[in-house]
């Protein structure tokens, strides 16, 4: 006896209720469809015919049970020894969860070491902060636990509750350059602004200005490591990644306000 | 705060679309895992299987094209690691219609085949199938996949793989016929 490969339509054709009916030997039709039964093959009627055949007939209950205990699933291994994939990929393990905020939603990231990322979604899409973080050798999973502490204090500081952060950052795959932006950007207080010349000049680099703004863009940290703080030199915001309206925003939260009328001329209490 | 899943990023398609590498392992991971590990049925083999198919899959994922299966292209390295992975550790000989270790109907004490020993015998006989025939019945039963899925993943049309599909099971069959048989 051979098992029947027509079945690819047994889902509009009840071929073993046919069968029954015309068959002389209804054990000889379910034992022939029992193998197609366990791998879910058949139509729910033919199911349940040989079901109910099946309650009748011990040999061919037996047959079922087996071949059903035979193809069970093997028990997995206990999931907590599942090497995760950054473990398997050799790559930074980090977790994300994402927050409402006055600035939209964004999504925080972080790693044993510190905060990763702080991304808007309004302008970057999920998956594309994803690539970035892969990109500096970070992959994350979603837990929003672990992010809590971070979006606490985050919460704090849109709601002028907070003044500064007090939160490890982890600067895991930026380059020296910009990693040496960001630690002298991390020292500019609260409610103070300083121009991007006066970055550079604080990490030895006075002419190096424009790079300075470009490593600022590449900020992953933002709010947190304060790069909305960074102005040009005649006195407008310059560039920010989520948006001047973001940059402007998080100033204002700090006291730093721009005149509506010339947005060019700001009163910049501390410009260094 | 919990956002509901229609803000940005989401839903992420599972074709049809670039998605991050980390989305992917998201989406697939965990399946992947219980993939590797119905094939390999050893904890440390699926490790093996499951972190190679990640690093293949990482180093490759910028090429693939965005409306691929992601599924059965991970599913496909890992089958194609499984393969190659066990004819690196001389276990060909267990592919094929040549199973030494196998109980024969001629063999067998009829009357002292008991549930275990069946139940025994039928690991033997899937463990034995030839990989092919196995991925096809370890992705029909386990995974709950279409034909079409598991032509993807076996790089043959539909009908080859359900024609795997039941290859293996007739290969089954006579494992158990042997003993109820008896």
């Amino acid at each position: 006896m051979t098992i029947s490969t027509n079945h690819r339509h047994a889902q509009s054709q009840d071929q073993v209720c046919m069968a029954l009916a015309s068959s002389d030997d209804p054990c000889e039709v379910v034992e022939e469809a029992i193998p197609a039964l366990v791998i879910g093959d058949l139509t729910r009627p033919d199911e349940a015919a040989i079901s109910e055949h099946c309650e009748t007939c011990s040999s061919c209950a037996d047959m079922l049970s087996t071949w059903e205990s035979g193809l069970a699933a093997p028990e997995p291994p206990d999931p907590s020894s599942c090497p995760t994939p950054a473990q398997a990929l050799g790559l930074r393990a980090g977790h994300y969860g994402l927050m409402e905020s006055p600035l939209g939603d964004l999504m925080i990231v972080v790693t044993e070491d510190g905060v990763a990322d702080v991304g808007y979604l309004a302008n970057h899409d999920r998956e594309a902060q994803f690539c970035e973080l892969e990109h500096r050798g970070i992959l994350a999973s979603e837990r929003p636990s672990a992010v809590a502490p971070v979006r606490d204090q985050l919460q704090e500081y849109f709601a002028h509750e907070r003044t500064n952060f007090t939160l490890p950052v982890d600067l895991f795959g930026v380059t020296p350059f910009t990693r040496s932006v960001l630690e002298a950007t991390v020292a500019v207080p609260f409610g103070e602004v300083r121009t991007y010349q006066a970055i550079a000049g604080a990490i030895g680099k006075p002419t190096a200005s424009r790079a300075v703004g470009n490593a600022l863009g590449r900020n992953p940290v933002p709010v947190i490591v304060p790069c909305h703080r960074v102005v040009r030199a005649d006195g407008s915001m310059g560039w920010y990644t989520g948006g001047p309206h973001i940059k402007e925003h998080l100033l204002e939260i700090e006291g730093v306000t721009w005149a509506a009328h010339n947005r060019a001329q700001p009163t910049l209490p501390g410009i260094g | 705060m919990a956002l509901s899943p229609t803000r940005p990023g989401d839903p992420i398609p599972a074709t049809g679309a670039r998605i991050s590498f980390t989305s992917l392992v998201e989406l697939h991971g965990q399946d992947l895992y219980r993939f590797a590990w119905s094939l390999t049925r050893s904890p440390h083999d699926a490790d093996d299987v499951y972190q190679e198919t990640l690093l293949k899959a990482f180093r490759a994922w910028s090429k693939l094209p965005p409306d691929a299966n992601h599924r059965a292209w991970l599913f496909r390295i890992a089958s194609n690691t499984w393969i190659s992975d066990r004819r690196k550790m001389g276990r060909v000989h267990q592919f094929g219609m040549d199973q030494p270790d196998m109980p024969s109907g001629e063999t067998d004490t009829a009357t002292q085949v008991v549930a275990s020993e069946t139940l025994e015998h039928v690991t033997v006989a899937i463990e034995a199938l030839p990989p092919k025939q196995r991925t096809a019945l370890v992705l029909r039963k386990y995974h709950d996949m279409s034909y079409e899925e598991i032509g993807e993943v076996l790089d043959s049309t539909p009908e080859a793989a359900r024609a795997n599909v039941y290859a293996a099971l007739q290969k089954l069959r006579s494992q158990f016929a042997t003993a109820l048989v008896n």
